[in-house]
């Protein structure tokens, strides 16, 4: 019952993130541009051509898109098209299984080891493939060791042969 | 006669050992790749993308190029088999695909899909090989003006056939096409949109930018998401290739057969979808979704089973994937005629042609012909062995399949990092990588297409190189080069299409506050 609870009152913080995140991204997509073109104005002729074209064109298209979404998004929701209604369901992960909480945990425990990736990297990246696959594996809920162990070796070798062997790579990350 | 020579000399060329390694692995890979819940052959293509840095202009290619048609197949294989495309191009493909393996006829669908993926395949690179060199020599005679029209309406139909909101594309491919001009321009060695900071001096590194906004963004998708695909254990219990069975090997070879006959009992459908495939394929931006979607509508309205699509049918399942598949091959005939990119995985393979200092365009097949008919002959090959890969790999799908998100997205988020170090060997690129993911992810999250991006960051040099061409050939007029009558005829188009996909949207919206009332 809790965990119904739980995944509804995700669902309804996740909406209203996608509501205001669209209103909030398309000011600043307008706002970008406008800068740009405030900075474009800077470069002599031939260069600015180009992305001076582009930007009032974006300009334009990111009026519209805040006009559209005020609109949509906050004043009148039931004037949505229905092509929007099919990616916001597609985007804010209607279909999962986890809760919003949650989701954003399985996102950190990529993002940390990630950051230990970039760390052991420091001395040696192929190495650090091992240490850093198991572990966010791991994290994210994969406990079988035979499952572990073969996709641990498969992408090892897979890093090793093309990474190490082929391309070469340096052992530093940095 | 001199074509015939040029045709021995690229064939001479795709047959070295190395080639045709390229072809075996790109399969391989894009196969197994498409395979694998949640990813496609963009994916496959992108996380190769690297690899190809140390390589010969052919091999590269042809290893990209490769992975595509058996990226699209594998992706079909999911759509089969547990309903779940693993592209978005075998969306249909589910429609009949799925219901087929419910019924326990899940391998006779891997055969047909098999088979129809071929074929639409073969006759597509056939068309490339007809098509795309007169197609070239009428193209050299082209102005740059129109060429610019031509890219431009190739962005305007990326962002129609895009899913979701019109006006987010166009500023997404607004985007892409300024992250373009980024580092010091060409023009005059001016410094644009650089902000002081020295790693954006040279521009943005193509390798991380496209890496990071597919291939993390989709792993930080997936740990998002959540789940597994084979949640939907009805359709996979049911169906015998799931089920132990000591002969089940030789029993899905037999499906498998069974599934090729039955395509090659139909070649009118399977012609009618190739040929929209290669049609839609031939549109710049388009590509096998619509292919897929336009196919399988005038299937079902024009066969005499039509009522059966969506229930199992066989026709339906030839409709969907001779389409999408002829499509991919097509979509290199604008791309390397042009220069302008018929969909994402083209656009990447022209990504790739940038790097190695190959002109695209019309003048490739003047320049460097061997290796403009290489990629194709290339390709014909590529589709061969596909055949046998598909075939002998069919035992190993279920394995693949059931693969946790868990495994794949560490493995994403690991062979990215390693992608853009590999690029430059800086480190710098790899934190490049995972800035792009990040903002791949937001992106996605709201919308915004990042297909859109990297069309406009690939598009926007040439855009660019041919618009100031067509500006200085105009006397510095800029009005002169859009209001030509060709490229006004081109953007004219382009703009009425944009225009009534607008109405159509409008008109969705008064349908829906008019049921609200």
């Amino acid at each position: 019952m809790s965990t119904t609870t739980d995944k509804r009152r995700s669902e309804a913080v996740e909406s209203r993130l996608f509501r205001y995140g669209s209103v909030v991204s398309a000011i600043v997509s307008l706002g970008v541009l406008l800068y740009l073109r405030e900075l474009s104005m800077a470069f002599s002729r031939t260069p600015r051509i180009f992305p001076s074209v582009v930007i009032h064109i974006g300009i334009v298209a990111a009026a519209g898109l805040v006009i559209k979404e005020v609109s949509t998004r906050l004043l009148k929701p039931d004037l949505l098209a229905s092509t929007d209604d099919e990616v916001m369901k597609h985007l804010t992960g209607a279909a999962s299984s986890f809760t919003l909480p949650e989701r954003i945990k399985r996102l950190a425990m990529m993002g940390l080891w990630t950051a230990v990736f970039f760390a052991l990297g420091s001395f040696n990246i192929l190495l650090a493939v091992i240490p850093c696959y198991i572990g966010a594996a791991y994290s994210l809920g994969v406990r079988d060791r035979k499952t572990l162990l073969l996709s641990t070796v498969t992408l090892f070798a897979f890093v090793y042969v093309v990474f190490g062997i082929l391309i070469r790579i340096p052992l530093r990350l940095f | 006669m001199a074509t015939a020579n040029i045709l021995l000399d690229a064939l001479a060329q795709v047959l070295t050992p190395e080639v045709m390694l390229m072809v075996f692995v790109g399969v391989v890979f894009g196969f197994i790749i498409g395979v694998i819940p949640g990813l496609g052959p963009v994916i496959g293509i992108v996380l190769l993308f690297p690899l190809t840095i140390a390589m010969d202009p052919l091999p590269a290619v042809v290893l990209l190029a490769s992975v595509y048609p058996a990226g699209v197949y594998g992706g079909s294989v999911t759509a089969v088999l547990i309903n779940t495309p693993g592209d978005p191009s075998s969306t249909v493909t589910t429609f009949d695909g799925y219901p087929m393996t419910k019924r326990g006829d899940g391998v006779l669908a891997l055969g047909v899909t098999l088979a129809s993926s071929i074929i639409g395949g073969v006759l597509s690179v056939l068309a490339l090989l007809l098509i795309a060199p007169p197609f070239a020599r009428i193209a050299l005679q082209i102005g740059p003006s129109i060429v610019f029209a031509i890219g431009l309406a190739g962005v305007v139909i990326l962002v129609i056939v895009s899913r979701g909101s019109m006006l987010k594309g166009l500023v997404a491919s607004a985007f892409g096409l300024l992250l373009s001009v980024v580092g010091y321009s060409s023009f005059r060695g001016v410094e644009r949109f650089t902000f002081g900071v020295d790693y954006l001096e040279q521009g943005i590194p193509m390798i991380p930018l496209i890496v990071g906004l597919f291939a993390i963004s989709e792993a930080m998708m997936l740990l998002y998401q959540g789940g597994s695909i084979e949640e939907d254990k009805e359709g996979s219990e049911r169906s015998p290739e799931t089920s132990p069975d000591k002969n089940i090997l030789r029993r899905r070879l037999q499906d498998m057969n069974r599934g090729i006959l039955e395509t090659l009992r139909r070649p009118a459908s399977v012609l009618r979808s190739s040929s929209i495939g290669i049609a839609i394929g031939l549109v710049p931006g388009a590509g096998s979704i619509v292919a897929n979607f336009v196919s399988y509508y005038v299937g079902r309205t024009f066969s005499k089973r039509g009522d059966e699509f969506g229930t199992g049918a066989i026709e339906g399942l030839i409709a969907a994937e001779s389409s999408n598949n002829a499509a991919t091959a097509a979509t290199l005939i604008p791309t390397l005629v042009l220069g302008v990119p018929g969909g994402i995985a083209a656009a990447i393979l022209l990504g790739v042609l940038q790097l190695k200092n190959i002109r695209v365009g019309p003048q490739l097949f003047v320049e460097t012909p061997e290796l403009a008919y290489g990629v194709v002959l290339a390709l014909l090959f590529a589709n061969i062995v596909m055949l046998f890969v598909g075939y002998s790999l069919s035992s190993l799908i279920k394995n693949i399949v059931e693969i946790r998100v868990e495994i794949i997205a560490p493995m994403i988020v690991i062979l990215a990092i390693l992608g853009g170090f590999a690029n430059n060997f800086s480190g710098i690129d790899s934190i490049a990588v995972i800035i792009f993911g990040i903002l791949g992810f937001a992106m996605r999250k709201l919308g915004y297409s990042p297909i859109s991006v990297v069309f406009g960051f690939i598009l926007g040099p040439i855009l660019e190189t041919y618009y100031l061409r067509a500006v200085q050939a105009a006397g510095g007029d800029q009005l002169a080069v859009i209001f030509a009558p060709i490229p006004a005829t081109i953007i004219g188009v382009a703009g009425l299409v944009l225009v009534y996909q607008l109405i159509s949207e409008v008109k969705d919206i008064r349908r829906r506050v008019n049921i609200g009332n």
